[in-house]
């Protein structure tokens, strides 16, 4: 896939408090890429650095191919920032402040009323266009400032915390509203402390700790096993086969079995990857007359990596 | 007892600890030490020198508590309710009256410990002579009456108004009354006893007495009299007695009304006007629609400052409104009479447009900014495409155009004089000899442009401090602003046309603007800093 950003070597100081170590990664076109750490890893100083608000102080940041310096009138016309907080005109109404967003990108007042019907659409606000904001609720005000950021039909999505103080609705709402983006063809690099919902919505990952990467690439690498060495599987059985399940146990390299679980025949294995095939667990538990429903690898939970690769404590 | 003081104790300890306090003492105690300095070089041609030095350190001081009250003293309350922390405030164990001890008192103590310390200073004023002891001391007991009277009245606006710009004017609109009170009422009794409706007879002579009695009450009456040569009167006089009734007047309404303003959480977004016509609206009613903001500009920025900042079309119409009668209103409490010619009214209404515009421009170099900061919009208005330079000189263009009124008034203004003047003007424009540069030269001198240029790069220094100041200072730029540059016009400019004669009539328009360039630059590279802090 084309990269759409690329960070390399980033480093940003503030006074005597490191935020940025030598962050590098890419961004690839029409993904969703989250961005995941603790409090202080340095997320939002690195989306800040994207989105041209911030000078980086040594590095290179560049985004479409442009560095975010030398072109960063060019670049903020192809990207759209949502901070982490409600930076709005809380006295305008929604359909005035996003008439307002698209007169300042320079569209005409025809354009302009296409666009805000189609962001109002998506975003299921067409309905409260000529309410104050300030009577808004924090899931529409959310609404509204994505709304906001789509007025100009950005190319890329850079939102920082999008889901925080959502209640459970809002934020399934929102994560569908990403979705959709994604297949209007919108690059989303989105930062989020809910893991749970990264790990659906996001083709990418990045895991940034005390401002060094340590983690980038596909989700699915991720919270896969592939690197590990020993694999995790799980047998499930139409019924509990204790001959089976003993001719598994003496296969060379399987370094454990465990029992099934007293309310399903499901056997948990753990084997070296390299010393045994998983056909040949198959095959010894057909011979053996058991019957298989289900065979698969265990994924990691992102929150179990995301604990595995970063450090405990606060930053100092 | 505990509870009562906890938050008082607090603030005070807070105060002590930091840096700000004892930057702001000895910045005080410098300032003194300057006037000293000034004092001394030029005891030789001026009479009374202490006297002359004690009554400058007054008037500072007296200028400086009336900014306080419409700054420091009138957010005690509002910035914890336009925080939306006064509510958990008051699920602890404080009640009112702590609250109000916590967030006021303890400023007053600040604003009285900031006079406690000039006094040693002060009394220097003694060897340079022409004042004494009694007139030092009796001057600053009616000033601390008049600190604490203020800060109690502000203490009032503050728990009445929801956001600190509303208990600043509240505030300003009181102080005014009470200082310029008598004069507006005896303005107003003359104009009425003109046209016929009352007569000063014995109802007269009771009101009479009010109003002296309401002079005897303020501090600028009080200065007067123990600065007077020979005072030897009582520290103590009416005027203390009065203050000290009056703020705790106003300290015990706070109290009283502190649960009935104060009750609800209130969202401190700022209000605007907002007609939305209902199904069954028609007629005149909806034509109200008129006043909504409508669409965007292709000015954006302009479109929002002018609607959102500087208050819109229906704020426009009520400025014309008032700008076309208050100074007719002033006209006639100055000339009950009503017999002014045609180009006083031109000269009237073109001048107070000018103060007018000023006002306006200063109010707005206060906001301009500042409601983008506390809203946190910055960063949303530096991703737009365009420079934050520009950005800016948008968002001054959008306040400019709600001043229309005021251009349009001191046009008005203009066209009088011209039609008063009119057979003068006619006669010099046949003039088959006129040479226009030749009159202009005729009528101006390089020190005219030179005192010219230096008042307008006043104006500007002032403007682009005010937007720098309230850029750095959660309230208080504008009265800050004003106390910068009226110490600037006391000791800067006085110093350096002592000192280089008529060379300051160069050198101080220069100095001015070089500072206003500075200035703009370091407005610039704040407000990305602020854009990259959100």
């Amino acid at each position: 896939m084309e990269p759409l950003i690329q960070i390399e070597n980033l480093r940003h100081i503030y006074k005597t408090h490191a935020a940025l170590s030598g962050v590098s990664f890419t961004v690839h076109r029409q993904s969703i890429h989250g961005f995941v750490g603790p409090n202080g890893a340095g997320k939002t100083t690195t989306l800040k650095i994207l989105s041209t608000l911030l000078q980086p102080q040594s590095g290179s940041v560049s985004v479409f191919g442009q560095d975010i310096v030398r072109n960063r009138k060019q670049v903020r016309r192809k990207i759209g920032f949502m901070p982490d907080h409600f930076s709005m005109y809380r006295q305008m109404t929604v359909f005035e402040y996003v008439d307002f967003f698209g007169a300042a990108y320079g569209l005409v007042q025809a354009e302009r009323d296409k666009v805000i019907a189609d962001v109002l659409a998506l975003t299921d606000m067409d309905g409260r266009k000529n309410d104050l904001i300030s009577g808004l609720s924090r899931g529409m005000q959310q609404r509204v400032s994505l709304a906001r950021v789509l007025v100009h039909d950005p190319d890329l999505l850079l939102l920082d915390e999008p889901a925080s103080g959502l209640d459970p609705r809002a934020r399934i709402e929102l994560m569908e509203i990403l979705e959709e983006l994604r297949r209007l063809g919108k690059t989303i690099f989105i930062s989020s402390h809910i893991l749970s919902e990264l790990a659906t919505l996001c083709d990418h990952v990045t895991i940034l700790d005390r401002g060094k990467v340590k983690y980038t690439g596909s989700m699915s690498g991720l919270i896969s096993n592939e690197q590990s060495e020993v694999a995790t599987y799980t047998l499930i059985l139409a019924a509990e086969h204790p001959e089976a399940a003993s001719a598994i146990a003496q296969l060379p390299g399987m370094t454990r079995i465990s029992p099934p679980l007293p309310t399903s025949p499901r056997y948990t294995l753990n084997f070296e990857r390299g010393k045994l095939p998983v056909n040949t667990i198959l095959q010894t538990a057909l011979g053996n007359g058991a019957q298989i429903v289900g065979f698969h690898e265990e994924f990691k939970h992102l929150n179990q990596a995301f604990m595995d690769l970063t450090e405990p404590g606060v930053r100092p | 007892m505990n509870a009562l003081l906890a938050l008082f104790n607090r603030s005070l300890r807070q105060d002590s600890r930091a840096k700000s306090t004892y930057w702001a003492r000895a910045g005080l105690v410098s300032l003194i030490c300057v006037m000293m300095i000034t004092t001394r070089l030029s005891m030789g041609w001026i009479g009374a020198p202490g006297l002359q030095f004690f009554a400058t350190v007054i008037s500072t001081n007296y200028l400086f508590i009336s900014l306080a009250g419409l700054s420091f003293f009138s957010s005690a309350i509002t910035e914890e309710k336009e925080e939306m922390t006064l509510g958990l405030l008051r699920m602890t164990n404080l009640n009112p009256l702590s609250i109000l001890l916590g967030k006021s008192t303890s400023r007053l103590f600040s604003g009285l410990l900031l006079l406690a310390v000039q006094l040693p200073f002060t009394l220097l004023a003694i060897s340079f002579g022409g004042i004494s002891l009694v007139q030092i001391l009796a001057s600053y007991c009616a000033l601390m009456a008049y600190v604490i009277f203020l800060s109690n009245l502000a203490l009032f606006a503050s728990v009445v108004s929801a956001r600190t710009a509303g208990a600043a004017i509240l505030t300003g609109f009181l102080l005014v009354l009470f200082l310029f009170g008598h004069y507006f009422t005896l303005g107003i009794l003359s104009v009425l006893h003109w046209m016929g409706m009352i007569r000063f007879s014995t109802p007269g002579t009771i009101l009479q007495a009010f109003l002296n009695g309401w002079k005897i009450l303020l501090p600028s009456t009080r200065f007067e009299e123990v600065l007077s040569t020979g005072f030897s009167g009582s520290l103590l006089s009416p005027q203390i007695y009065g203050n000290l009734a009056l703020g705790l007047l106003f300290f015990a309404i706070a109290w009283a009304s502190f649960d009935f303003f104060c009750r609800d959480e209130k969202d401190s977004t700022p209000r605007r006007f907002l007609f939305r016509p209902g199904p069954k609206t028609v007629g005149i009613a909806s034509a109200f629609r008129i006043f909504n903001a409508g669409r965007a500009w292709k000015a954006a920025l302009i479109w929002k400052d002018f609607h959102f900042l500087a208050g819109g079309k229906l704020t426009v119409f009520i400025k014309l409104l008032l700008y076309l009668l208050l100074p007719y209103g002033g006209i006639l409490l100055a000339n009950g009479n009503g017999t002014l010619q045609l180009d006083e009214y031109g000269y009237t209404y073109l001048w107070s447009m000018v103060v007018v515009f000023f006002a306006e421009l200063v109010v707005m170099a206060g906001r301009i900014f500042r409601q983008e900061r506390r809203w946190q919009t910055l960063s949303s208005l530096a991703m737009l495409p365009i420079s934050i330079r520009r950005l800016a000189y948008q968002k001054v263009l959008g306040c400019l155009v709600g001043c229309w009124p005021t251009f349009l008034i001191f046009l008005g203004g203009c066209l009088l004089l011209l039609m008063a003047n009119w057979a003068d003007a006619v006669l010099w424009w046949s003039n088959p000899n006129r040479d226009i540069l030749h009159s202009l030269a005729l009528q101006l001198d390089w020190r005219g442009v030179g005192a010219f240029v230096g008042v307008v790069a006043l104006v500007l220094f002032f403007l682009h401090l005010v937007v720098d100041l309230s850029l750095r200072f959660k309230w208080g730029a504008l009265p800050l602003a004003i106390g910068i540059t009226w110490l600037l016009n006391m000791i800067a400019l006085p110093f350096s046309i002592y000192s280089m004669g008529e060379a300051s009539f160069v050198a101080i328009p220069l100095a001015l603007i070089a500072a206003t360039i500075f200035l703009h630059f370091r407005i610039g590279l704040r407000l990305e800093k602020i854009a990259g802090e959100e």
